[in-house]
């Protein structure tokens, strides 16, 4: 039936420490009808290098629908072959177009395209003047993608609209921010640099750029985490790897509630890429190649495609699927600065009882600048913990909590930005993020004196 | 007040007081132009009232069911259905409605004798308990009850029954003998479900809304402990931080003994600023249990809250609540969210014990629900009331927006069948808006529905909220309800949104749920079904419309037009200016009546109509005014709110009288 091509349907109950199949072969899984699927395969893959990921470059294949138990009629076809390497494909709500990293030309920079879901009529999306990469669709024909910086990272993270105009920036500090995924509650799960400037961490945002916050306060500051997706049910799945560079890591999730990211299968290695199917059945790509992953059945693995042409990875079912919610901004993008407002600087799970000791008597707001950081300004905070400030928008900034004799009681360790006309609550400074603020009003928005005016002189703050 | 309003006696006075409004208006109207800082808006009111609600009227009869109890042999389901008095019953084993009995208006509880040969059920708009034979089906008598009665409950031995009056705030202590009411008891407020403890010497009532106190306060609801060997209060347990506590259950005493309700902790005094981690709102169950050391067992009550709320998720409007019967399961439907949450009560006594010294921390923790909740179960739509049968096999879930019943199988804790109880299928343009009141999936991680801040069909909550502002910490204003408010347009206390669809549309989709919100066409229908929200029966209104003496010259207070000296009173300051009987006693606009204070950007506020005035306390635009005589003798020192200051007590007594026939 697969002329030139050998079926194999190998089945594993954990990750298959081999495949006997060296020909290329699309499979099915004989419990479960998928819809068609695109994925990127080349032949090298550099692990942990955005911007020099497929050195000999890369192509979007599609498979035909598979059918239950029979194996597809037609190998799959090169989507791009007018490409030199593509990669990051998004399947549209309706179906019906592909949104993906391409580059034209092996000296081309990556830029977004976004093209029919049967293949061809390939458009370009971006025009950046470096490499674009990881685009997702938002609501209201809009996309956002990841604009790559130094070493090979994603830099910044910009919205525009899906015909590429009035494309803007979202992200404002030195995180090296790379879009994940829309979430379905209308927020961006993006990836950037951890606490502390080791490995990466994911992180909600509202598309508007508003609501930057860690995703979970878990162990792994040393971590990569990457390739994040959302189950049908909330649950949050990714890649996770020791190094940078390794080619492959431990799948992890986030079950809904969960406090903590924990390992989907022990410690098997291997993982590039993990989706959702429109059935629940996750395709994962490891060890090269694309298996089907039931997870009614323990995880069990089902091969579904390995070529002998290089590795696989990025699958994505070409079908509708529920869009993700709207996010209505409410930013004025006008205006120039924020406002901070603190419930209880005390609360931080940086300490072992929750509240900082001793007496918190202002809050220090420092802007990143070219040579480092200068101070913006200094705010009291209230006797309840709460300080309230305007602070310039748009800048990378971080805040340090001064004592009654000028020490710093507790600093910030990363950078973060409110956005123009943004009301920024903090229930606390790094507090745990289990805990809800208590109801009452803080005693900062008691009096007539605040919001503190900590702007400074802003202007002067380079952008990151 | 509907039924009042089609009285032909109630239509005359009606009429006595719009003419009276209309002489009013024709001679204050150039002074109210004067001071009024919005020009009244009628034209948009057409588009939401008039027409609109006429073809609502046109509805189908659903069914609602809200309250469930079943026969001890657990072969017969009895199914309370609030839209269509009546009380079905289901036999368990066929899974269908064998039998439709019809009871008084808008039913909303029920209780079964000790002895399974007797049901009561609650009208709540009838303030009536239709009493019912459980083997004919016939109905015996009709009790009469307090004002609003929800929920109910006999005593151990079936001679007493125990009636929660939401409105009238108390407790109907019903001998069941001779069917008369032997004495009320005083409850918290807005009493709603009640439950009788396991050992049968006490009987629980849960309050809806939190006491009355100040605005800047974090509300305090009460579990109101009744000792029934007495038939008087023995306790008043106060909860903390909470509104909204519905059914009760208690685990056997094997479980811990705890008695546990549903509640919601509002963030009303925080600025709206971050939604998630609990920035509005979370959901819970309050968990109860008499102190050991109680020497009275009747004075010391130990209170844990638990939330059952994901760390970014959200389960909102907890409603019903029931434990299996060897206290190894407690089900609590979240009635905003869809699901019933299945928690282990091994593990909720596990945490209550590791978290005893941390019991205030514990109420506001996002990571309970991750130790003890077992699962989460999907529903039908807008699931209230829950019980489990007596052998431990089945619980039964009453979903309102659907009007089914979905079984679920207890050993595997899983959804096994739905019972359709047959009510329409089509949907009105009501009912579509009533769906969407109480869902809460159109709000950012699911954090609440319309119905989460307007309980009961459109009540308010009774808080004073830190809304959006563009100064955070000031405007800090009261919630007001949605009972009868066709017709008052402007909406809002700075009377910016001229109708409800703006109130209701992108404005909420932005400031409030933080999502996509309700699309136009939902937005339509949200407000046709908010339209149609209206006080029941008012029990200070006697049934032919005829004024007490007291309300006629509180009556008279209200429209007169010299002061207590003969004087003239100056247009603006009297009553009925701005609470113009033409308009639903308002004057739809927004008037300087002194109350502002300095947490306060402006002045001038948007009069409310006075259409079951007497049911909504707190009072004035930040709820300082906890009883209608605080806005005359404590917010109104230089008589900017009415000439009051002339007004003796009995004068002041006579005005709340006749406001309350309003």
């Amino acid at each position: 039936m697969l002329t030139g091509l050998a079926l194999a349907l190998s089945t594993v109950s954990k990750p298959a420490g081999a495949v006997q199949d060296s020909s290329t072969s699309v499979m099915v899984s004989p419990n479960h009808a998928h819809g068609a699927i695109a994925f990127v395969r080349a032949s090298v893959v550099v692990a942990g290098d955005v911007v020099g990921r497929y050195p000999q470059g890369s192509q979007l294949m599609r498979s035909a629908a598979w059918i239950a138990g029979v194996a597809a009629a037609e190998p799959p076809v090169v989507m791009t072959p007018e490409f030199f390497a593509v990669a990051d494909p998004q399947v549209s709500f309706d179906g019906t177009r592909v949104l993906f990293s391409g580059r034209k030309q092996r000296d081309s920079t990556w830029q977004i395209w976004e093209m029919s879901a049967e293949g061809g009529d390939a458009r370009q999306v971006t025009h950046c003047s470096g490499d674009c990469v990881r685009a997702v669709y938002l609501p209201g024909d809009a996309i956002a993608y990841s604009l790559a910086g130094a070493a090979g990272r994603a830099g910044e993270i910009y919205v525009s609209a899906r015909s590429g105009v009035e494309a803007h920036a979202i992200t404002f500090g030195p995180g090296e921010y790379e879009v994940e995924t829309a979430l379905r509650s209308g927020r961006l799960l993006v990836s950037a640099t951890g606490v502390g400037g080791q490995g990466r961490a994911l992180y909600v945002m509202d598309p508007d750029g508003s609501g930057l916050a860690l995703l979970r306060q878990d162990d792994g500051a040393r971590a990569i985490r990457g390739g994040a997706t959302e189950l049908a049910d909330g649950t949050i799945v990714f890649v996770q790897r020791a190094m940078a560079r390794a080619a492959g890591g431990v799948l992890e999730w986030i079950r809904p509630g969960a406090l903590h990211a924990v390992a989907m299968h022990g410690a098997e290695l291997g993982y590039a890429s993990v989706t959702e199917m429109g059935d629940g059945t996750l395709v994962v790509s490891r060890g090269g190649a694309l298996y089907s992953m039931d997870l009614l059945r323990g995880g069990r693995e089902t091969l579904v495609y390995r070529s002998a042409q290089g590795v696989s990875a990025q699958a994505v079912e070409i079908a509708a699927h529920a869009p993700v919610q709207a996010y209505r901004s409410i930013l004025h993008p006008e205006r120039t600065t924020g406002r901070l407002l603190c419930l209880d600087a005390y609360s931080s799970e940086d300490v072992a009882s929750g509240r900082l000791a001793g007496r918190v008597a202002r809050v220090r707001v420092l802007a990143k600048d070219r040579g480092g950081e200068r101070v913006l300004g200094e705010a009291p905070v209230e006797a309840d913990g709460s300080f309230y400030a305007t602070v310039p928008a748009d800048v990378a900034i971080r805040v340090e909590l001064v004592g009654t004799k000028g020490a710093v009681v507790k600093a910030q360790r990363s950078w973060m930005w409110v956005r123009g006309g943004e009301d920024r609550g903090c229930p606390g400074c790094h507090e745990s993020q289990v805990l809800a603020p208590e109801n009452r009003s803080p005693m900062a928005l008691q009096r007539f004196d605040t919001p503190s005016d900590l702007v400074g002189d802003a202007k002067k703050a380079v952008r990151p | 007040m509907m039924g009042r309003r089609g009285s032909p006696v109630a239509q005359m006075k009606r009429w006595e007081e719009a003419a009276i409004g209309i002489a009013a208006i024709a001679m204050i109207l150039a002074s109210l132009l004067m001071v009024a800082t919005k020009p009244v808006r009628v034209s948009a009111a057409g588009r939401g009232m008039g027409a609109t609600v006429e073809r609502l009227e046109g509805r189908a009869w659903y069914l609602s069911p809200v309250a469930l109890q079943i026969s001890h042999d657990g072969l017969w389901l009895y199914v309370v259905c609030e839209d269509s008095d009546v009380m079905l019953v289901v036999d368990t084993r066929a899974g269908r409605v064998v039998r439709s009995v019809e009871v008084g208006k808008r039913p909303k509880g029920i209780a079964i004798s000790p002895d399974g040969k007797t049901l009561y059920v609650s009208d709540e708009a009838s303030n009536a308990v239709t009493e019912i034979d459980a083997q004919s089906f016939a109905v015996r008598r009709t009790l009469a009850a307090g004002w609003g009665p929800v929920g109910l409950t006999t005593d151990r031995a079936g001679e007493v029954l125990y009636v929660a009056n939401t409105l009238g705030n108390d407790v109907s202590v019903i001998d069941l003998r001779t069917g008369m009411e032997r004495k009320r008891l005083e409850a918290g407020h807005y009493p709603e479900y009640v439950a009788l403890s396991r050992d049968g010497s006490r009987v629980y009532v849960a309050n809806l809304l939190a006491r009355l106190a100040a605005p800047d306060q974090p509300p305090v609801s009460e579990l109101t402990v009744i000792d029934c060997a007495k038939q008087v209060v023995a306790a008043r347990v106060d909860v903390q931080g909470v509104i909204q506590m519905r059914h009760i259950a208690e685990l056997p005493a094997s479980a811990g003994g705890y008695v546990l309700v549903p509640f919601m902790r509002p963030k009303n005094l925080n600025p709206l600023v971050q939604i998630p981690q609990g920035g509005y709102l979370t959901h819970g169950v309050a968990v109860i249990r008499p102190a050991r050391e109680s020497a009275d067992g009747a004075g010391s009550y130990r209170v844990s809250e638990v939330l059952l709320d994901n760390i970014d998720h959200y389960y909102a409007d907890g409603f019903g609540v029931a434990a299996t019967v060897e206290g190894r399961w407690a089900l609590v439907t979240a009635s905003g969210a869809d699901v019933v949450s299945v928690v282990d009560a091994v593990k909720l006594r596990g945490l209550l014990v590791r978290s005893a010294a941390r019991r205030m921390e514990l109420a506001n923790r996002l990571d309970s629900a991750n130790a003890i909740v077992e699962g989460r179960v999907a529903t039908g739509r807008n699931p209230t009331d829950v019980i489990a049968s007596a052998d431990g096999r089945f619980a039964y879930i009453a979903n309102r927006m659907d009007d089914t019943i979905s079984v679920m199988d207890m050993t595997r804790r899983q959804m096994v069948s739905t019972i359709d109880l047959g009510g329409p299928k089509e949907l009105t343009r009501r009912r579509r808006g009533e769906r969407l009141f109480y869902n809460a999936s159109y709000c950012y991680q699911g954090q609440m529905a319309c119905a989460t801040c307007h309980p009961h069909e459109g009540l308010s909550d009774g808080l004073a909220w830190s809304l959006e502002t563009p100064q955070l910490g000031r405007d800090v204003v009261e919630n007001r309800t949605l009972y009868s408010i066709a017709g008052t347009e402007p909406f809002k206390w700075n009377g910016k949104n001229p109708d409800l669809e703006t109130q209701d549309g992108p404005r909420t989709a932005m400031y409030i749920f933080r999502s996509q919100g309700f699309n136009s066409s939902e937005v339509e229908d949200l407000v046709g079904y908010i339209f149609s929200l209206h006080l029941g029966q008012n029990p200070h209104v006697a049934a032919d419309g005829t004024l007490t003496e007291a309300q006629a010259r509180g009556r008279a207070v209200f429209f007169r037009d010299k002061s207590s000296s003969g004087a003239v009173i100056p247009p603006m300051q009297r009553c009925y200016t701005c609470h113009s009987p033409l308009t639903h006693f308002t004057s739809r606009v927004q008037v300087n009546v002194g109350t502002a204070t300095k947490y306060d950007t402006i002045s001038a506020f948007d009069v409310p109509q006075l259409e079951g005035v007497v049911m909504k306390p707190p009072y004035l635009h930040n709820g300082e005014a906890l009883e209608l005589e605080d806005i005359w003798t404590l917010f109104n020192p230089e008589d900017k709110h009415g000439l009051t200051s002339d007004m003796n007590k009995a004068q002041l007594n006579d005005l709340i009288e006749y406001l309350k026939t309003l």
